[in-house]
């Protein structure tokens, strides 16, 4: 019986100190394919935004650099992009988020969903939803947003991360460190 | 022993769960928001579960009856995510707290966006509550009985296929070769009263003398609705079937009479508009080859069955513009299930077996993932029976 719950401890320990993170090559070429089509013949520089740690300690959240991107064409600024990660039902999926300088959302996009059940929030038609919000508002899930029937998690998750990501950029703004 | 090992992967689960959730991420928007972002645990072991809990008790008729308070089901599930194409994942149920069974066990290697192939224990795609059986997500105690009686839920068998979506189509479709039914074994399991439900192999030393086809296409195309179509095809099984001289007609013929050919096609909706959810679902099983099998088996299992239900609620919190999670949804449900839609030309239809429920009742989600339920029940028959019952439960999923 001890022998049980050490091997269960032993498997928490190592969950826990598994923390690197790696886009898989699929879900980078889905970057790449979105940002052709909303920029096309546009060469787009993704730049990670780096904060000071006095300014990280300033906002309410903490910033992953490798997640989020200004993007650049030549010295004008044409955007903005987050990456993340959300739960679906037995698996997690990758997803990211678009921002126009003004910091609406100009697209949202599942780059990678690993498993079938919830599959139908990749939809392009379900996504479009989120366009040309801000601040994170007017996304709440049944009234903003339509529920996929039978795609409940995957839904809660996506639109709660991109509620969360929407606040977050507009954070970053207010505090003057987008600039 | 098994008791002792369940709570200790209980116990592991709620850690393992608060440990790498960054996932469910509206209501502590700093701590979670912070979580999102980093969102980089390559975490490969999910854990969630659901439960039900029920109080049901039969009122007002002329004699007295005693309720029923069961833990009946509790489930829990692990998706194990070996790497970016590749996941296993396993539902384990304990049913009425004494029965352990397993729901579903089967790989999934993601072979592209759109396909997927799986293999193992497989639910059988028909209608809506088969697969989406969490409590949360349907509104009343009890699962509707056309998902008993004729779909037999949880139906699930082992077997493979394909699975995965046409995205330009906003189809998502499921192919699968399974099991079937085991309809003869020391004798007949298919019956009037509840068709085919006692035919289930469940995965648990099935044994098969030959395969059936099932599928279901989905479409997605249209915010807030899905509409989905089923289809169940192939003979049951018949332990009749095994050890038969291959040559021998006399034989062949006789066990002939132990299996039936079941063709089952279902026809589901859910449409969801912001306060408003309605749903309903229409299952027609043709079942071929009765008149022997029921001579052969001593059964009265109908010729064909049919079962249907529309149902719509509305939650009550929208109109009076309460912040936060919580829904209160009020419901009705009209609901026909009939085992004896037709019978063999030798037997007479028993209208006991054509039966009609109308529920209502609240569905009260305190937040995400837990509900309190309360429905009425008015079950009517044919043959002139009626029951009432009043039910309560307990539904929680993560």
């Amino acid at each position: 019986m001890r022998a049980v719950l050490i091997v269960v401890l032993l498997g928490l320990n190592w969950l826990d100190s598994d923390t690197s993170f790696e886009l898989p090559s699929r879900a980078v070429k889905k970057i790449d394919k979105t940002l052709l089509a909303y920029f096309p013949e546009k060469t787009i520089n993704k730049k990670a935004l780096s904060l000071s740690n006095v300014q990280e300690k300033q906002l309410s959240f903490k910033l992953n650099n490798n997640k989020f991107y200004q993007l650049w064409d030549n010295s004008e600024l044409k955007g903005y992009m987050y990456i993340a990660n959300a739960k679906s039902k037995f698996d997690t999926f990758d997803y990211m988020v678009l921002f126009k300088p003004d910091l609406s959302i100009m697209t949202a996009k599942v780059l990678l969903y690993r498993e079938d059940y919830g599959g139908e929030i990749t939809s392009k038609r379900w996504l479009k939803q989120f366009d040309n919000k801000s601040n994170g508002e007017e996304m709440g899930l049944g009234n903003d947003i339509q529920v996929i029937s039978g795609a409940t998690i995957s839904c809660r998750a996506i639109t709660a991360g991109i509620k969360n990501l929407s606040k977050n950029i507009q954070e970053l703004k207010s505090k003057g460190f987008l600039n | 022993m098994i008791r002792v090992i369940t709570i200790v992967i209980l116990l592991a689960g709620l850690q393992v769960n608060a440990q790498v959730s960054f996932i469910d991420t509206t209501s502590n928007a700093a701590a979670n928001s912070a979580a999102n972002i980093i969102g980089n645990k390559s975490n490969k072991l999910q854990i969630g579960s659901y439960a039900q809990i029920d109080y049901n008790q039969q009122f007002g008729d002329t004699i007295s009856h005693q309720g029923k308070l069961d833990v009946h089901r509790l489930v829990l599930f692990f998706g194990y995510h070996f790497n970016d194409r590749t996941t296993f994942v396993t539902e384990i149920e304990a049913e009425h707290v004494k029965e352990f069974t397993i729901e579903q066990a089967f790989v999934n290697y993601n072979i592209n966006p759109a396909i997927n192939f799986r293999a193992g224990l497989l639910l059988i795609p028909m209608g809506i509550v088969n697969e989406y059986h969490e409590p949360t997500t349907f509104n009343g105690v009890e699962r509707p009985n056309s998902d008993k009686y004729i779909i037999p839920s949880t139906w699930r068998e082992i077997g493979a296929g394909f699975a995965g979506k046409l995205e330009s189509a906003a189809i998502r479709y499921q192919f699968y070769v399974v099991n079937g039914f085991n309809g003869y074994d020391s004798g007949g399991n298919f019956r009037g009263t509840d068709g085919l439900r006692k035919g289930r192999q469940k995965g648990a030393e099935s044994y098969i003398t030959s395969p059936v086809f099932s599928g279901k296409l989905d479409y997605y195309g249209v915010n807030g609705l899905k509409v989905g179509l089923s289809c169940y095809y192939g003979n049951s099984q018949s332990k009749a079937l095994d050890g038969i001289v291959k040559s021998s007609a006399i034989q062949r013929q006789t066990a002939d009479s132990s299996y039936i050919g079941i063709t089952m096609i279902g026809l589901d909706y859910r449409y969801n508009f912001k306060a408003i959810k309605t749903r309903g679902q229409f299952i027609y099983a043709s079942l071929k080859n009765t008149a022997q099998y029921n001579r052969y088996a001593l059964s009265d299992l109908g010729a064909s069955m049919l079962g249907y239900y529309i149902e719509a609620s509305y939650n009550i919190f929208t109109p009076l513009k309460l912040k936060g999670t919580q829904k209160l949804d009020a419901f009705i449900r009209y609901e026909n299930y009939n085992t004896h839609l037709t019978v063999a030309s030798d037997m007479l239809i028993n209208p006991a077996y054509d039966r009609t429920d109308v529920t209502m009742g609240l569905s009260y989600h305190i937040t995400k993932g837990v509900v309190l339920k309360v429905d009425y029940q008015l079950m009517l028959d044919k043959s002139g029976g009626q029951t009432n019952m009043i039910n309560f439960g307990v539904g929680t999923w993560f």
